[in-house]
């Protein structure tokens, strides 16, 4: 629940976990990466489109998948604001700005691993 | 080899997982939901079975109930959500074997499988009690409780158990542990559901007026009773009666009460027929009742006959780690019942909460963040807009308080680090997620402050 960040101060991934339960293998890292790659984007719509709609159980659902995914590509800086969507969307008046922010990141953070893959 | 189904709609978990496992040697195979999952059950007779609680089709849950009808001794691992209280417990009385939050760390898979591994092999079974009514889940997710540390994940586990079975439960923990809320769940997440849940406090009372609360009394028993009064155990029928601040009944009441449990009758304040007794007694104290035993204050024949089931709720000092969860619950919760907007923490605000003992608990720790949305003018909730609680708790934590108060920001750093690599056992991974900063940058500090195992 920090303060709303940059774009430029945007944090990158850390892969420090994926490495560690790969054994470092290459190969297994950016198959993991690809996955992600490859399902964040539809994550990402179903989360805004489940706001806007105001579907709290989809919601719940989404960040359910969403949360680990995140921490296995080493999206942290946005892990907060997801297990709050994921608690309390009922009772956020800020909802669609930590939406924002988070497809913002993860976006972000997408491209960053695009290039090191 | 064993074999291991890994249930769950999610590519990158059952990926990640497979790495994990396979690395172990065993032998993983998957499905992407509980259809195919439970197909490959019956096909491929794995030996244990993991599976996500959320899936496309069947939910995990009726996956393990589907699991359990064909009477087989197969554990179920199920993946959860973050806080997700009322499916864990849901799972235990369904049988799961145990049950993991997402994400999971290899350590905590690895030694959740090698545990169903040794379950199998001493035959030890799993079959649950098939029970999936959900009427009262409101209730629960209205009342629920934030808690994920080790200490609050057990309890949640053992709830799950003792929810299903009839039996008395005490529960002992200091003031404003939540001890009515765990009282509430376990009387609304299982069988006591859809009967009446009635508390007694039993120290707001004086001891005539209490058994009169309890027992109930006929019109024309004492003074004043101008007519018939049903009590509390009447009222409670089939479900649950909860006697809050259990230490502070008489010896007199004390013995009424044994005989209520002894016998499973009880008879009204002035009245001559006995009336059956039905209803599941929970009792709470925030006492050591050993010790009152010990002293004469207690009864030691009721005090065995109320703890047929203990549950020990722990200071929040002892599970600090669930803080953070804890203030956005309340932020959010507070912010809709005073109609604030506080929805931003603001920089070092956790690392203070996590630094005060909290003698109050959990209560004490809702009350200040009542306070500080008070007092905060705009959406983020600042350090300066908290006031601690300066209580010092006894005379040992006096001096250490004091001399906190002065202590350097390194050395803060210094101990609050050793202090997570000793809850993680040196598992510099897991503390290092922990504290939200890289390995090297953990080594480093490591190195700097010269700490050691």
């Amino acid at each position: 629940m920090e303060d709303y960040i940059d774009v430029e101060e945007m944090p990158v991934p850390d892969l420090t976990y994926l490495r560690s339960v790969t054994g470092d293998d290459k190969d297994a890292i950016k198959e993991v990466i690809t996955i992600f790659i490859e399902t964040a984007p539809e994550m990402l719509t179903s989360l805004k489109n489940s706001a806007l709609a105001g579907n709290h159980e989809q919601l719940r659902a989404i960040t359910h998948k969403f949360i680990p995914q995140l921490v296995y590509v080493g999206i942290l800086s946005v892990i907060t604001d997801v297990k709050i969507i994921n608690s309390e969307s009922k009772e956020m008046n800020d909802l669609m700005q930590r939406v924002e922010k988070i497809i913002k990141i993860v976006n972000n953070s997408i491209d960053y691993l695009k290039n090191i893959i | 080899m064993e074999r291991i189904l890994l249930i769950d709609d999610d590519r990158l978990i059952r990926k990640v997982f497979r790495m994990i496992l396979s690395k172990e040697g065993y032998d993983v195979i998957e499905a992407e939901d509980g259809e195919a999952g439970l197909r490959m059950v019956r096909a491929d007779k794995p030996d244990i079975v993991i599976t996500d609680f959320q899936m496309p089709g069947i939910s995990g849950l009726e996956v393990l109930s589907e699991i359990r009808k064909l009477k087989i001794n197969l554990p179920v691992i199920m993946l959860t959500a973050f806080g997700d209280v009322v499916l864990t417990i849901k799972a235990i009385q369904l049988g799961a074997f145990d049950f993991l939050e997402k994400p999971v760390t290899p350590e905590q898979l690895k030694a959740t499988v090698g545990n169903a591994i040794k379950s199998v092999k001493s035959s030890v079974s799993h079959v649950g009690v098939v029970h999936t009514d959900v009427s009262s889940q409101s209730m629960l997710t209205d009342n629920i409780l934030v808690g994920r540390t080790p200490q609050m994940k057990e309890i949640f586990k053992n709830i799950g158990l003792i929810s299903m079975n009839k039996v008395n439960v005490l529960i002992e923990g200091e003031t404003g542990t939540g001890k009515e809320l765990i009282a509430r769940l376990v009387h609304y997440s299982g069988i006591t559901q859809n009967k009446p849940l009635v508390v007694v406090n039993c120290s707001a009372l004086t001891e005539s007026l209490l058994e009169s609360e309890l027992f109930g009394h006929v019109k024309g028993s004492f003074t004043g009773s101008i007519g018939d009064k049903k009590g509390k155990f009447e009222l409670a029928g089939e479900g649950t009666i909860f006697l809050d601040e259990i230490s502070e009944i008489s010896l007199n009441t004390q013995v009424k009460l044994l005989r209520v449990i002894q016998e499973l009758e009880f008879e009204k304040v002035g009245g001559e027929s006995p009336m059956p007794m039905k209803a599941r007694i929970i009792a709470a104290t925030n006492r050591n009742l050993e010790k009152l035993i010990e002293e004469g204050k207690f009864r030691e024949d009721l005090y065995y006959r109320l703890k047929v089931f203990t549950i020990n709720l722990p200071p929040l000092r002892e599970r600090k780690d669930d803080i953070n969860d804890l203030v956005i619950h309340f932020l959010y919760k507070l912010n809709k019942r005073f109609n604030r907007n506080v929805t931003k923490i603001g920089e070092g605000v956790i690392d203070m909460l996590q630094q005060h003992d909290w003698y109050g608990n959990v209560r004490e720790l809702e009350n200040t963040l009542l306070q500080a949305i008070i007092m905060s003018k705009n959406d983020v909730l600042e350090k300066d807009n908290i006031t601690l609680n300066s209580r010092i708790h006894d005379n040992s934590t006096k001096d250490s308080a004091v001399v906190s108060e002065f202590r350097s920001l390194a050395d803060l750093e210094k101990n609050h680090i050793k202090r997570i690599l000793d809850e993680v056992k040196w598992n510099k991974l897991e503390a290092s997620r922990i504290l939200d900063i890289t390995r090297p940058t953990l080594n480093a500090k490591i190195e700097k402050y010269n700490l050691t195992e």
